[in-house]
């Protein structure tokens, strides 16, 4: 197949970097930071193209794996077990479904147990949840930080993430 | 009407009816122009409007720098600030134009000249304001997202140091009490309405906007809900006060303005300590981390505000305003941002898009700050 995307995007890089930048008049300024942020975007765009599908894919799996270890700690009343029900519901439902899906679903269900643990859940699965949730996030944002590491807003984990290369 | 300040529960009732319109378009130079003359037509008889130039930076007004030339001769260069359809933030702009008045001889401020808040001659509220000379970042910078990892270098920092803490002093100790803020509502009913009210104004932009259901925001909802701290002598909060928010001269480093009062209100002056120590509106050079590009981390910043000021920082309530901070920047950036971008609603969707990718940095504060506990 040609072009490929990443040709396409690398093309239009080029065209936005040697033909419309040097055209724009200096006192263009927002029209300025527009073409460089979108020249920003291809280019990270195109550092991504490649691991998004992997990407994506390790963020369901993630929001899954998280929703099953919840399912397992989750004790209360009514509200904390029908939202439980439904959890657990979601997950057979969305097996198989596009990765965003997936995890769009998985979250909001997600969310309405987190609802519900306050109103009548034991404070034993408060307490377990909520620190099995704060561990899930702080990989996940871990994840998502190396994930638009190149947008160039995170020193620190950039820093990071050199000490390991 | 949610409980919050009386303005602001005003305000998100009129932008859920805004939701279902069509993609704002940027407005264009020449349509400026013509609105522009329609405005001052019968406040400034036989004025002249021209040099009309889009201003960039910033992630939520439209903004144009023009000049108005009386019958007389004389010529002088203004800032349209614009609301666009939806943003990275939801404000007034009566509330920006009062408290710019309010603030004119305290500190260095735009001044404030018209404003049509209910958009009778512009498409948005909007409101104009004297153009201030200064930069918000030296010329050795390149192009940036304003303000965000902003280096101001150790001439400038020296120099720009003292006059930050006084204006931030200025801020926290002004007379609210006494000043002309019709907009702005006293949280005068117990010693945790201030919070309440701020807390309960950004949840209902997270619910109205939602784009993700991050579990840890959820909890750190939770968290500001049952934790609010009293707030036993409500002040003056900027909101957004950082470097990238005020203009300074280069050369002698003299701050000209300080700006972006949008996200102001009456509350715990805490929530800027919180703000202007996050490490995203900071600078890592060599290993030493500088909150705004000069205070070296947080007792160099508590130590040198409250000698300026007489006010003294509680680390717990740091700590509760750090949490919030984290959590309102989400909100801002990948809730707001996001929304505002997927619905067409904004002038600079690619930067929102771009700022967007901030909020795993947020997230994951918000993941150490809410496992870490309360300091003692």
């Amino acid at each position: 197949m040609t072009p490929s995307v990443p040709d396409r995007l690398a093309s239009a890089v080029r065209a936005l970097t040697y033909v419309v930048m040097p055209a724009l008049p200096k006192e263009a300024s927002l029209a300025r930071e527009q073409v460089e942020l979108v020249i920003g975007h291809l280019q990270i765009t195109l550092a991504q193209y490649a691991q998004t599908p992997a990407f994506e894919n390790q963020e369901a799996d993630d929001f899954r794996e998280l929703a099953k270890a919840v399912l397992s700690l989750t004790q209360g009343g009514d509200a904390t077990m029908s939202a439980a029900s439904d959890l657990r519901q979601t997950l057979d439902t969305t097996a198989g479904l596009p990765a965003l899906e997936q995890t769009a679903a998985i979250q909001r269900a997600l969310d309405d147990l987190l609802v519900a643990l306050p109103e009548d859940g034991t404070r034993e699965a408060k307490s377990a949840i909520t620190a099995k949730v704060l561990e899930v996030s702080a990989h996940r944002a871990d994840l998502d930080r190396r994930w638009f590491s190149l947008m160039g807003f995170d020193p620190a984990i950039a820093e990071i993430m050199q000490a390991e290369a | 009407m949610i409980d919050t300040e009386p303005h602001l529960a005003a305000m998100l009732v009129a932008r859920k009816a805004r939701r279902g319109e069509s993609p704002y378009i940027p407005q264009e130079d020449h349509a400026i122009q013509g609105l522009l003359e329609t405005f001052f037509a019968d406040r400034v008889e036989g004025a002249r409007i021209s040099g009309i130039s889009r201003i960039g930076g910033g992630a939520s007004k439209e903004q144009f720098a023009f000049t108005l030339t009386t019958p007389d001769g004389e010529a002088m260069r203004y800032v349209l600030r614009m609301d666009p359809l939806e943003a990275i933030t939801e404000t007034s702009r009566e509330r920006e134009f009062e408290i710019l008045k309010a603030f004119e001889g305290i500190v260095p401020v735009p001044r404030p000249v018209w404003m049509d808040p209910d958009a009778k001659v512009f498409p948005r509220p909007a409101m104009i304001m004297e153009l201030v000379r200064g930069t918000t970042k030296p010329s050795t910078v390149g192009l940036s997202v304003t303000g965000l990892g902003t280096v101001l270098g150790d001439r400038l920092r020296k120099l720009i140091r003292p006059q930050y803490l006084d204006m931030l002093a200025k801020v926290h100790n002004f007379d609210w009490k006494n000043a002309d803020l019709p907009s702005f509502a006293a949280p005068t009913d117990d010693p945790k309405q201030a919070t309440r009210w701020l807390i309960n104004f950004w949840k209902e932009l997270l619910d109205q906007d939602i784009v993700a259901h991050e579990p840890v925001v959820r909890l750190a909802t939770q968290y500001l809900q049952d934790n609010i701290p009293d707030c036993e002598k409500p002040a003056l909060v900027h909101g957004d006060f950082r470097t990238g928010n005020y203009l300074f001269d280069e050369e002698t480093g003299e701050i000209t303005a300080l700006l972006d009062w949008e996200m102001c209100y009456i509350g715990d002056p805490h929530a800027d300590f919180a703000w202007l120590l996050a490490p995203v509106f900071g600078t890592k050079i060599d290993g030493v981390f500088r909150a705004s590009d000069i205070f070296e981390g947080d007792d160099d910043f508590i130590q040198a505000y409250e000698d300026v000021s007489g006010n003294r920082i509680d680390p717990k309530k740091l700590h509760y305003f750090r949490v919030f901070n984290y959590w309102k920047s989400y909100i801002l950036v990948s809730v707001l941002g996001m929304r505002a971008a997927k619905e067409q609603h904004n002038h600079q969707d690619v930067l929102l898009t771009f700022l967007a990718a901030t909020g795993p940095m947020h997230l994951a504060e918000l993941a150490n700050l809410l496992s870490m506990g309360e300091p003692q």
